[in-house]
């Protein structure tokens, strides 16, 4: 099989299945990094579409001896900054946040984890949040979240340490919150924030 | 993953979310990926143009082409109506000037252009060049320099200062256009954006520099560093425009 970086190199000497097959392997990864903060569904869809355009585009930039996943999830975190940018504002708006159609079919308590999880996530300071998203679902390492983010490896562990720390705290909170009061308060900070 | 800064409590109940996460994700991933792969497809397709070809050259020929358009208005000015001074003018004074407002259209340009796959830099750095860009060459207007050509008065004045803003912005003018036109995507705030007006008004006042002959500091002021601030402005309005449409 192909590292994603010969793929990368195929693609720029004109090979569409290379981009094809780099579809295949990202695609789902940044779905899920643009669902996890965007609730709107075609905005993180959007978001994914132009990450694919602007890796096109970017083609001729992409250098011999570096690795392709940072490089692409770099591209997928500027666009998104950039969303958050637009709507001057952080994306929590559960009121508009309709669950994907599979979720739906759930138990309703698991819904209810999920969403106390997200929660929780959303109440970290954008900096420790990401710093999570990405090393801990993502599951990339300390040294290529550092490269996406443009901080020194320290700076990343310091901050990953702080979201862990402020994460459980939150989650403790809403451990000790009903759903439904979870969810009153909730929709009263998105009136708020309104 | 469970990393070392990971407590084993949150590493828990984290586990659990991704296990949901994976039994409710792959079934609306199949229908979503076929969407999004055939609007991407769409997509590309649409980028065979001229500008699109532009945009997808690399990053540091595309700088490259702004300043090629910078140094082409300043030489084809120095070659085609040179300042009447030129001969006479100091020249640590002149290479001084032209050098410090070039790389700062390099700078800017750099900026305006960078890559989404380099992590963003400093917000101050957009802010600082667009500093920068506007007050150097007004510091340089204030230095006095030896009496060149009159600028007169009233109207004579503002004659020649409407006649330089015009000289400079018809040079100006493709750096704006060809600056915004090589960006690769509508991101960055009014302040990055307002470099491409930077790289714009400085490509006129280099051209001004090695054209007009008038030294006096209300004429440089009015008649060249105006147009910075016009370049600026337009291209803040520019942006703007973007972001709202």
């Amino acid at each position: 099989m192909k590292s994603d970086e010969e793929l990368m190199a195929a693609y720029v000497n004109g090979d569409q299945r290379a981009f094809a097959e780099l579809f295949e392997r990202y695609a789902p990864m940044l779905v899920r990094l643009m669902r996890r903060q965007i609730r709107v569904e075609d905005d993180a869809l959007e978001l994914v579409q132009q990450t694919f355009l602007q890796l096109h585009r970017a083609r001729l930039d992409f250098e011999e001896g570096r690795k392709l996943r940072p490089w692409l999830m770099t591209i997928a975190f500027n666009l998104k900054r950039e969303y958050f940018r637009r709507r001057k504002r952080r994306p929590e708006a559960p009121l508009e946040f309709e669950p994907p159609a599979s979720t739906r079919t759930h138990p309703v308590e698991r819904r209810a984890d999920i969403e106390r999880v997200r929660t929780a996530l959303d109440s970290l300071p954008e900096g420790q949040r990401e710093v999570i998203a990405m090393h801990w679902f993502e599951e990339l390492s300390f040294p290529e979240v550092a490269q996406i983010l443009g901080l020194t490896v320290s700076a990343v562990k310091v901050r990953a340490h702080r979201g862990y720390q402020a994460l459980r705290t939150a989650l403790e909170k809403l451990d000790t919150v009903t759903p439904d009061d979870a969810q009153h308060n909730t929709h009263m900070k998105a009136g708020h924030e309104r | 993953m469970s990393g070392d800064a990971v407590p084993p409590e949150l590493d828990r109940k984290l586990g659990e979310l991704a296990a949901l996460a994976a039994a409710v994700e792959p079934g609306v991933m199949r229908a979503d990926l076929a969407t999004l792969e055939r609007r991407t497809t769409a997509l590309l397709s649409e980028e065979h143009t001229l500008l699109s070809s532009l945009q997808s050259l690399p990053t540091h020929w595309r700088v490259g082409v702004v300043l090629t358009l910078s140094a082409a208005a300043t030489i084809g000015a120095l070659v085609l109506r040179p300042r009447a001074d030129l001969v006479g003018y100091p020249a640590l004074r002149m290479a001084g000037t032209l050098v410090l407002m070039f790389a700062i259209t390099a700078a800017a340009s750099a900026r305006l252009l960078r890559p989404l796959h380099l992590p963003p830099p400093s917000r101050a750095l957009g802010h600082v060049l667009l500093v920068a860009g506007a007050f150097v060459p007004a510091l340089l207007a204030l230095i006095p320099s030896h009496a060149g050509a009159p600028a007169g008065a009233g109207a004579e004045l503002a004659l020649g200062c409407g006649r330089c803003l015009l000289f400079g912005a018809l040079l100006a003018l493709p750096v704006l256009v060809v600056s915004f036109a090589l960006r690769r995507a509508r991101v960055d705030g009014a302040a990055v954006g307002a470099l491409a007006g930077v790289a714009a008004g400085l490509t006129g006042n280099l051209a001004l520099q090695v054209h007009c002959a008038i030294n006096d500091s209300v004429h440089l002021l009015l008649g060249h560093v105006l147009l910075l601030f016009i370049a600026i402005g337009a291209a803040w309005l520019w942006r703007r425009h973007e972001a709202t449409s």
